[in-house]
């Protein structure tokens, strides 16, 4: 139980801290793990991942930035709501909305994981291979919905790189170079604290202009209790939590869609939708239940199908892998108790999150009056630590920090971060089923046509991506 | 102008992959379809291949282009390069200097450059937090440390 509080704590501390994620916060977690017996260690990053996605709000309440990618819908009412003089109203109705959140996404978890599955253990290599790349190409085109070529770029980029290494099948070196530190690949650790990390820490160094805080609790002019603004948005939350879940079973989707689309819907259906982007409760209860039923979303085919829903997902099961779980359609055979066991840590997680919101999290906004100047290089240093520590070895650092720099480059130019990752973590799934099932079939491409799961998968990939080019190009056209 | 020099990168290294790809052996112990460049040929001919419609699209106007002043983006650059240039340092240095002084050293005179005030409490607060970290990593999770 000590473990787990302080992880929650140091998941919302992750979140207050702008520029740093979730992904991050569990990643450099992971590294600090590698000594606890898994039972300990996964809940433990769940009260990381859980405890990040809401600290944000924090910062996007009083701050108006976001501190995860998730809370950046909470920004649009929260902070208003906090310059009207309610912060701490909005703080508090943030905490009590993401709990419920959480709770509607370890339901879902409960109910909608041995189903999916059930589904998931009919599953072949044709069907592996193709999700794959359906979830790489999802992930581009939702991670990157103004421009989705660059998000399949990403993705199919992410999916060439993972390439490096011994293949499973015949154990053929390939990119190495004759250099043995390639032989086991590129471990996900350095990727992802790279592509994550470094690019967040350099974008908040350059920065020269700072922004505004608004950290006067004083004055409460809320007109509603508590009970009440619960009761008066009931069906908000529920279809809210419902919208989050749904979304974070999407793979490479994510907290932050979530949390804009159950805030748009909300303000679609609202009866007073004037005031969405003046300080709506009813629009901070949406994006604030919504991003944290999508962490329970996210775990659903994490355990189920070993794709990650979201980016702190990904690395969610890396760290599976790491403490020796191999989530995916055998998971139910082979850890029977795990879906209970991960849905359970998730109820103890959002009790603790609650609790941590309510007393302390106030406390934890001071610091935020440490210099972002003083901070990223501490954070640096635990980026640099903790990807030393995945082997031991400098290798992995210089890894890091060429990812870091594609990362960086990747962010100049408006490419996704979320479908390379996924790309990256999908590839040697997509490698050794597309391989395996040419094998059987001796080369005739027709089961991936003919079996049902990957015909449904398939037209399910051209449509998403013939709705989401081929419209704006004649868009682009008539303009 | 920026979606095509970042088509043209990604070009090259899909090339590179390609080419790569069709070095590999073409048939293994489990027939032609178990060769190791079948995949990797796959993914790098999806990459040149998407890489090369935006290459050959109209140029999109991007979206996050910031109203900077040349003086603002000059200081940036700057303070970006600089950034840069520590942490490659920083990394180079590592295992070669002992891992509580090298930190130290990098978070004083990191935290001094970009945050341009008062050195000893910056110098006092990067030892304790250097501490910190070494105490944490090595003692309580007895993880190796450079």
């Amino acid at each position: 139980m000590f473990h787990l509080c302080w992880s929650t704590l140091l998941g919302i501390l992750v979140g207050v801290l702008p520029g740093l994620t979730a992904t991050l916060g569990v990643a450099i977690l992971t590294t600090l793990t590698f000594g606890f017996p898994s039972e300990i260690a996964i809940p433990m990053l769940l009260c990381v991942y859980i405890g990040a996605i809401y600290g944000g709000s924090r910062t996007a309440i009083v701050l108006n930035i976001p501190g995860t990618p998730a809370n950046a819908a909470t920004t649009v009412d929260g902070f208003p709501l906090a310059r009207s003089g309610m912060a701490g109203f909005a703080l508090n109705v943030a905490t009590i909305m993401s709990g419920i959140g959480s709770i509607i996404g370890a339901i879902f978890i409960v109910s909608l994981a041995p189903a999916l599955g059930a589904i998931a253990l009919k599953f072949g290599s044709w069907e592996f291979a193709v999700l794959a790349i359906f979830g790489t190409v999802i992930a581009g085109s939702l991670t990157a919905p103004k421009d989705p070529l660059k998000g399949w770029i990403a993705g199919f980029l992410g999916l060439m790189i993972s390439m490096i290494g011994l293949d499973e099948i015949v154990s053929f070196p390939r990119y190495t170079f004759g250099n043995l530190q390639l032989y086991g690949g590129i471990s996900l650790l350095p990727v992802l604290v790279g592509v994550y990390g470094i690019p967040e820490i350099l974008t908040s160094l350059k920065r020269v202009t700072k922004p505004e805080v608004v950290m006067d609790f004083s004055k409460d002019k809320r007109k509603l209790s508590y009970a009440e603004t619960i009761k008066k948005n009931a069906f908000n939350l529920i279809r809210s939590g419902i919208i989050g879940v749904f979304i974070g079973v999407i793979p490479g989707v994510g907290e932050d869609v979530a949390a804009w689309v159950a805030y748009d819907v909300a303000k679609r259906t609202s009866k007073e939708p004037e005031k969405f982007g003046q300080g709506s409760i009813e629009g901070l209860t949406a994006a604030e239940t919504a991003n944290n039923a999508c962490v329970g979303g996210a775990i659903i085919p994490v355990l189920t199908l070993a794709v990650p829903g979201s980016a702190p997902a990904a690395v969610l099961l890396a760290a599976m892998w790491i403490h020796g779980i191999r989530a995916g359609p055998l998971l139910p055979l082979q850890h029977p108790e795990m879906i209970g066991y991960v849905a359970g840590a998730f109820v103890v997680a959002t009790i603790l999150m609650v609790v941590f919101g309510l007393l302390v999290t106030r406390l934890f906004l001071k610091i935020l009056l440490v210099p972002t100047e003083v901070l990223m290089p501490i954070i640096f240093v635990l980026c640099v630590v903790g990807t030393y520590v995945l082997n031991g070895r400098l290798f992995d650092v210089w890894v890091m920090l060429l990812f870091g720099l594609l990362g960086y480059f990747m962010r100049l130019n408006e490419f996704p971060a979320a479908p390379f990752v996924l790309g990256f973590i999908l590839g040697p799934m997509a490698d050794t089923n597309l391989r395996r099932a040419l094998m059987l079939t001796k080369g005739n491409l027709a089961p991936f046509f003919t079996r049902p799961i990957s015909l449904v998968l398939i037209v399910a990939m051209v449509l998403v991506i013939t709705s989401k080019y081929f419209p704006k190009r004649r868009g682009e056209k008539r303009e | 102008m920026k979606d095509r020099i970042s088509a043209l990168v990604f070009i090259l290294l899909g090339v590179f992959f390609l080419v790569g790809a069709l070095k590999m052996p073409r048939t293994t112990e489990y027939g032609r379809y178990g060769a190791p460049g079948i995949v990797p040929a796959f993914f790098s001919i999806m990459v040149i291949l998407l890489c090369t419609i935006m290459l050959l699209r109209k140029e999109k106007v991007s979206l996050t282009d910031s109203k900077l002043s040349s003086e603002t983006r000059k200081a940036e650059n700057r303070r970006l390069l600089l950034a840069a240039a520590m942490f490659l340092a920083y990394v180079f240095l590592l295992g070669k200097v002992n891992f509580v002084v090298l930190t130290s050293i990098f978070l004083s005179v990191s935290s001094s450059i970009f945050f341009k005030k008062r050195f000893v409490p910056l110098v006092l607060s990067a030892i304790g937090v250097t501490v910190g970290i070494y105490y944490l990593f090595a003692r309580v999770f007895l993880l190796p440390l450079p």
